[in-house]
């Protein structure tokens, strides 16, 4: 007769925090899937200097949360239809709640992970952040100097006249 | 060293044969070349078009018979570029080796000054060595050896296209200093410079690096112009420096006859390698080229062209992505007109989806124009576009031979025989 354990595998945060991470959690990481056999086996936590732990953190949170997601869809015209879907009201607040800085840490992780999902939603609450803002709010919101001279930004604009919403 | 320096040089010498040969068939065949230039805005200074004119003028008269005085002058300085980097690479304090994925782009625009956002200062601007060697961009040598480091810096245009008395070197070379900057852009002026080589060197590595190269060619006509471009790794371990060897090759034809700027092309390099000391960073802007792009898929097309584009040049340049315009949806925009169109459609060259639905002002025959360019059209809709005519069905079942779909309600110039010729050519 023997116990059930959770299959973990650890990994190492910049700060050298070392997080033990389900497995099941863990296959949502697109970057670690091929290693994850060797990583069950090894006692040695794997280091990921990029992130921070506060970011893993969030990571495994969200992961958590969304276990038990549908795989986004496979075919080109169900992923058209799953990329336009509403981010959660949930997840909004999630990315939301520690600030920009902290959102554009996580997006990076996610990306260096390679965790879809959760790029995807992240990406659409930055897309929030800039729809309906003229350039000059997006400017302020995002902390970006406008490098565009005056005749530049008018011939941008005289370019685009045309369209309308 | 030198076995490394040498290869690039005997492939630009065959690639250099290969443009000679290939540039009379080249302007003949617009299908071969990936220009989409050939609708743009114009957002340049009158200086910056007239030194252009004079470039090319220059060119045309030198065609230079002293080709391998060119080629050998080009070793020698592959060979001085090497040296240069590894020693200023040796002095810097980072390891990895550098740029990973190359993207080629059309920046849609002429003449638009440099490109980037300097999301932090340059700490060293006063040593860049660019500034003593630019100058020689103005002269009729070819070709030029730009060796960017490994955080780079911005080339002033201005200084790019001023001539100076220097005529004799026959490298023209830029190499950028080192800045704190995760990001930087070039811009060069070459008069005629057939073949370039870019070379991205330094052996630091920033997390996300992007690297972004603007060239304009001095051009007007038709001309065909070929770039190579090196994307090498110089760092202190040789086997390095080999694997990290990149390559691209750009067939350029610049063929509006009316034109009177020139084309220019962005190069990137993104490095999404893995740095610590990146991760704490804020601006949007740190983020890698394609989570932006990603981002941007989520706007409109308004919302791209009116509010994005509009908000530095680095989001000028993404939203004009290829990426972003496979699809195209002018359905009720009913200002816009047949170059709008056409303009749009040359952001990408794999147009699939063009939605027509409901506008006002396009012609039949700048359709007609449109679908003989966009040949990977997969759906296209014209509801209720009532100028559109028979001859518009004749390009779309010639040319685009992977349409899949074609709406043509309430096109009622079309008469039905005509529709009847659509589909034995394409379906």
């Amino acid at each position: 007769m023997y116990k059930k354990i959770v299959p973990q595998i650890k990994l190492e945060t910049y700060e050298k925090e070392v997080f033990e991470i389900d497995l099941d959690i863990a296959k949502k990481f697109g970057k670690l899937v091929p290693v994850l056999q060797e990583l069950l086996n090894d006692d040695k936590p794997l280091t990921i200097k990029t992130i921070n732990s506060g970011t893993l953190k969030k990571i495994i949170t969200w992961c958590t949360y969304h276990k038990d997601d549908p795989l986004p869809p496979e075919d080109d015209d169900n992923r058209m239809k799953h990329s336009t879907e509403e981010v959660s009201s949930w997840d909004d607040k999630f990315l939301q709640e520690d600030g920009q800085a902290a959102l554009f840490d996580l997006i990076s992780a996610a990306h260096t992970l390679d965790i879809d999902g959760l790029l995807d939603v992240a990406c659409k609450v930055v897309a929030t952040m800039i729809k309906g803002k003229a350039p000059e709010e997006i400017r302020k919101v995002f902390n970006i100097k406008n490098d565009f001279t005056q005749q530049e930004e008018d011939q941008v604009r005289k370019e685009n006249d045309w369209c309308e919403d | 060293m030198d076995s490394d320096s040498d290869q690039p040089c005997k492939k630009r010498c065959t690639e250099r044969d290969k443009v000679q040969s290939e540039s009379a068939s080249d302007t003949a065949d617009e299908g071969k070349v990936q220009v989409k230039g050939a609708a743009t805005c114009s957002m340049g200074t009158d200086s910056n078009a007239n030194s252009n004119t004079e470039n090319t003028d220059r060119g045309l008269r030198s065609q230079s018979p002293d080709e391998d005085d060119n080629m050998q002058g080009c070793h020698n300085n592959l060979q001085e570029v090497d040296e240069d980097s590894r020693s200023s690479s040796r002095s810097g304090s980072e390891e990895a080796p550098m740029p990973s994925d190359i993207l080629v782009d059309w920046v849609t625009s002429q003449n638009i000054s440099s490109f980037t956002k300097p999301s932090q200062p340059c700490r060293d601007v006063e040593s860049m060595p660019s500034c003593s060697h630019d100058t020689r961009f103005s002269r009729n040598r070819s070709p030029a050896n730009i060796v960017v480091d490994d955080t780079g810096e911005i080339i002033p245009v201005e200084n790019l296209n001023s001539s100076s008395s220097d005529s004799d070197s026959s490298d023209n070379q830029i190499d950028s200093a080192r800045s704190d900057r995760s990001e930087s852009t070039f811009k060069i002026q070459p008069s005629r410079h057939t073949e370039m080589t870019l070379t991205f060197g330094g052996t630091g590595s920033r997390s996300n690096m992007t690297h972004t190269v603007l060239l304009g060619d001095g051009y007007n006509s038709r001309q065909s112009v070929k770039y190579v471009f090196n994307f090498r790794s110089m760092s202190d371990s040789a086997t390095q420096t080999d694997s990290l060897n990149r390559e691209t090759t750009i067939n350029m034809i610049n063929t509006a006859e009316d034109q009177n700027g020139s084309p220019y092309f962005l190069l990137k390099g993104d490095d999404s390698s893995n740095n610590a000391d990146t991760q704490f960073q804020s601006s949007i802007n740190r983020l890698p080229m394609n989570i932006l792009l990603q981002i941007f898929k989520s706007l409109t097309m308004c919302e791209l062209l009116c509010q994005a584009s509009l908000v530095c040049k680095t989001w000028y340049n993404l939203c004009h992505d290829p990426d972003l315009w496979r699809s195209i949806d002018l359905s009720h925009q009913h200002r816009a007109d047949d170059n709008v169109l056409s303009r749009l459609t040359s952001y990408s060259d794999r147009v699939t989806n063009i939605n027509l639905e409901d506008t006002k002002i396009l012609t039949s025959h700048g359709i007609s124009l449109v679908c003989v360019k966009c040949k990977h059209l997969q759906k296209l809709k014209l509801t209720r576009c009532f100028s559109v005519e028979n001859d518009v069905l004749m390009m779309v079942g010639t040319s685009c031979k992977n349409l899949q779909c074609l709406y043509l309600d309430g096109c009622y110039r079309i008469s039905d025989q005509w529709t009847c010729s659509v589909s034995i050519y394409t379906f």
